[in-house]
């Protein structure tokens, strides 16, 4: 079975992107709205976000919104927010009952897109705003989502490594916002911004599950039939950060925990655009994305450092990161050791064991998005923000000629930016 | 081929396949036809509960220290001549382990080479390898593991309420045991508990994906038919005497929060008097008080919207019954700035729901969502994966759900929650906020 996305615009100026598959008992539906990553804009779409969530012009009390989709078999519905590289994505998404299972027909899908339009584009409104009371309600809710990244210490360590280390670029703007952005908005302001994005955005919609292709163009364009939209280009999904200095910034953090925190920030200037990509996910893999990878087999199972020790990517902006949960004295050390692998992978100390184990797991990861609809609807927004779709099909075929020259060079590209680390109040007050 | 005895849920449209080896392990197969992922978890009816057993024939009972299930399981990945994670990666299949009270899983997932890894994983669970180097060596790694758990609020906020619930079982402990209780356990200990509890008769075998069951069940039965095991030792798990009582009413921690998270809930009665998993019973006591709290506490229902109104919760909020033979609780969870008055709130208003008895209407709807999202759930292997044995462990069948949720009557549901809402079981556990000092 081949999982390749078939396009269709339509009316709306939105495209269409179906994938039919049986092996489903639920249907994914979605649309996603694209901005330029902003401080204004994170804020806003965020907040637009939990409003949308709490009702419809239809549906406009919460509860009865939910009790109705309990009704639907307990259809689930999303709106929220992410960060692709530059680009600030507003995602609706409904899932439904594939109707096979129950007694066939398409009143489920049917009602599933609809439902995707009135979450998107008919909320709950009062006067010539958004419901004031919930707009008062998830400004608060906004303020305690956005403060309880405090609450999960690595997704914090996280977050703190890459505001310190894109200061001076949009993509340190956290996909959330800022706290002191959300008091100005209004009932009426958020409106206007609703109407602008359902209008001035791209728009992609998704249809993956027991949907053929000619049918979901249908139920889509009757879905959103009326809504006139005249989308604006959005800008670049990355731009180019600063060299690194020769010497990375170095960040500590003091708080009462038991664990420190270790995140290493790195530059590759390689994104999913780019023919290097395959290679940078190769050199990740060697260097950190598993178990059988360097980091985890030196900082973990032979210095005992460390319960996890991995390397990931971000694929739009081109950056890197390890990170480590450690002892606070092992600061220096395990810092050396995280250098020294990046330093063998760039020299090419890679046995063959490594890079045959690297180049099987990431076919298996490749393959396995087959079995995970969202997994395959972020696959092809990557292709989408980066302007260059991409089959996993086709990302397999490369994987498959990377060399160990190519990691060599791709590695060699990497640059350490920035080093935060996270730890107790005690102990020695320089590292 | 070893004999099958089948069980089929119409409604999912899926079917397990079940056998029991002459070893004595029991072998179960879910086809999932389609999928590119494989699934295959070995696990054993051994967990961090088990820390004190007795051995027909042996003098006295055996106490270990906290963490032994969850040490073992980490060992048990190692070879004479380095991991066996090792070996899956060479076959490019993703290895992992999970220990939790009551079992212990070894399991990978792959694409290809399902057969090798399949006998990779039969053959390193049978056969330990620890030394003392080996295991002084895990103990600074599992010291990171608990100080990463330390540091989870979430986490502490569940561990703190079973500490308030419990006075003596086992369930009030942390899985991965303390830094202390890891480091006095030794090679010695690890095979001990492992001649207890590795038994294939004390084992099942578990596969999710696109592979035949007929073809398991050999392939299992041709490696592990041959082997000399030893009898089956007759192991007594000894739980100490649990007053039916609550500990402690409140707990309290600090931590570096933004707010407060408060988890609260209620023992449950019936837990204790149940000898062994009861099964059916069980299962529809599980899904019967899913479906209640959903109906009183859910998105859709009116208490869940005027605390959300109010602020007193955000969409953290949420709520959990669970329940093994010996210990169960129903809890609530969520970020709260007024912990107390949340508390407060939810237990007025289940005495309410409870007095104007449950709305059939309401009932229903919340059979719908529930049978959609055991149908949703059947899509993730992931979620099978970790679930079946689970069920299985209790004598309850993961794929009988849907038609044990169509069956129950609210009556049945509402009456499990009379007994079970006792406000004299009630413990509250809150994480308090601590400032950090600064940054520099």
């Amino acid at each position: 079975m081949e999982e390749v996305f078939q396009v269709e615009r339509l009316p709306m100026a939105a495209d269409l992107h179906t994938l039919r598959t049986t092996k489903f008992k639920t249907n994914l539906l979605a649309a996603v709205l694209q901005s330029d990553l902003s401080v204004d804009g994170a804020t806003r779409n965020a907040l637009l976000g939990q409003v949308l969530r709490r009702g419809t012009r239809r549906w406009p009390n919460t509860a009865d919104f939910m009790r109705n989709l309990d009704d639907l078999y307990g259809t689930s519905v999303t709106a929220d927010v992410a960060k692709k590289g530059e680009r600030h994505m507003l995602m609706f998404a409904v899932g439904v009952v594939n109707d096979a299972y129950l007694g066939g027909g398409d009143e489920m899908l049917r009602k599933g897109f609809g439902i995707l339009r009135e979450l998107m584009v008919e909320p709950a409104a009062e006067g010539s705003g958004l419901r004031a009371d919930y707009v008062a309600q998830e400004k608060i809710n906004l303020r305690r989502r956005i403060e309880s990244i405090l609450d999960d210490k690595q997704a914090y360590a996280f977050r703190r490594c890459n505001e310190e280390m894109c200061k001076a670029e949009r993509y340190a703007v956290s996909k959330l916002g800022r706290v002191e952005d959300i008091d100005a908005i209004t009932p009426g302001s958020l409106a206007e911004w609703h109407a602008r994005a359902v209008s001035e955005y791209p728009m992609d919609i998704f249809a993956i599950g027991d949907i053929e292709h000619e049918r979901a163009v249908e139920m889509a364009t009757e879905a959103f039939r009326g809504l006139v939209r005249r989308p604006r280009p959005a800008g670049p999904a990355s731009t180019q950060g600063p060299e690194p200095s020769s010497e990375p910034r170095r960040i500590v953090e003091r708080m009462p925990v038991s664990q420190g925190h270790l995140v290493m920030g790195y530059r590759t200037g390689i994104t999913f655009a780019s023919s290097d990509y395959p290679a940078l996910l190769f050199a990740n893999g060697v260097y950190g994305g598993y178990t059988h990878s360097k980091l985890f087999q030196n900082v973990r199972e032979r210095a005992s450092l460390a319960y996890f020790a991995s390397s990931g990517i971000e694929t739009t902006k081109g950056l890197m990161w390890v990170n480590a949960g450690i002892d606070f004295d092992a600061f220096d050390t395990a810092v050396g050791i995280i250098e020294a692998q990046l330093d063998d992978v760039r020299r090419g100390v890679i046995t063959t064991t490594e890079m045959e184990n690297t180049r099987r797991g990431l076919i298996r990861d490749i393959e396995m998005m087959r079995d995970q609809p969202s997994s395959l609807m972020d696959l092809a927004l990557a292709g989408i923000v980066n302007g260059c779709p991409v089959t996993s099909e086709h990302l397999k075929q490369c994987i498959s000629q990377v060399s160990v020259e190519d990691v060599m060079r791709v590695a060699r590209e990497i640059r350490l930016d920035t080093v935060y680390f996270l730890r107790n109040e005690e102990g020695a007050r320089d590292a | 081929m070893p004999e099958m005895e089948l069980d089929r849920s119409e409604l999912l449209r899926e079917e397990v396949a079940y056998t029991r080896l002459d070893c004595g392990l029991e072998v179960a197969t879910m086809r999932k036809r389609g999928f590119a992922k494989k699934y295959a978890v070995l696990a054993t009816r051994y967990g961090s509960c088990d820390t004190k057993f007795r051995i027909a024939g042996a003098p006295g009972a055996v106490s270990t220290p906290e963490g032994v299930a969850h040490f073992l399981e980490h060992k048990l990945f190692e070879e004479e001549n380095g991991s066996i994670d090792d070996i899956f990666a060479d076959l490019g299949a993703y290895s992992n382990a999970f220990t939790n009270y009551t079992m212990t899983g070894y399991l990978f997932s792959c694409v290809d080479n399902f057969w090798p890894a399949f006998d990779t994983l039969l053959d390193f669970v049978m056969r330990p390898h620890f030394t003392d180097e080996n295991v002084e060596r895990e103990k600074g790694i599992i010291e990171q593991e608990i100080r990463m758990n330390d540091d989870s609020p979430d986490w502490q906020g569940v561990n703190g309420l079973l500490k308030a619930l419990y006075h003596a079982h086992p369930v009030r402990d942390e899985i991965a045991g303390t830094v202390d209780s890891v480091r006095r356990i030794t090679k010695e200990m690890l095979y001990e508990c492992y001649r207890t509890f590795y038994h294939p008769s004390n084992m099942t075998l578990f596969v999710v994906g696109d592979v035949s069951a007929g073809d398991v069940a050999d392939r299992a039965s041709a490696l592990l038919d041959g082997r000399d095991f030893a009898p089956a030792p007759q192991v007594e798990r000894i739980r100490p005497d649990e007053p039916s009582s609550v500990r402690v009413q409140r707990v309290e921690k600090s931590m570096a929060v933004s707010e407060p998270i408060v988890c609260f809930g209620y023992k449950d009665p019936n837990a204790s008097s149940l000898a062994s998993p009861p099964g059916q019973p069980l299962m529809r006591r599980i899904i019967g008080m899913e479906m209640l709290m959903h109906t009183l506490a859910g998105t859709s229902s009116s208490l869940y919207n005027a605390l959300y109104e109010e602020g007193l919760i955000d969409a953290s909020f949420d709520w959990d019954y669970d329940c093994e033979h010996d210990y169960g609780f129903a809890m609530f969870e969520g970020r709260s700035n007024s912990p107390d008055r949340l508390v407060k709130r939810v237990t007025e208003g289940i005495a309410s729901f409870l007095s104007a008895g449950v709305d059939p209407d309401e009932f229903e709807r919340t059979r719908r969502r529930v049978i959609g999202s055991m149908l949703r759930s059947f899509d993730s292997l992931e979620f099978i994966a970790y679930n079946f044995l689970t069920y299985h462990f209790r004598n309850m069948r993961l794929i009988d759900s849907v038609d044990v949720a169509r069956s129950i009557p609210p009556a049945e549901a509402q009456s499990v929650a009379r007994e079970l809402f006792d406000p004299d079981l009630l413990a509250v556990s809150v994480i308090t906020p601590r400032e950090p000092e600064g940054k520099e």
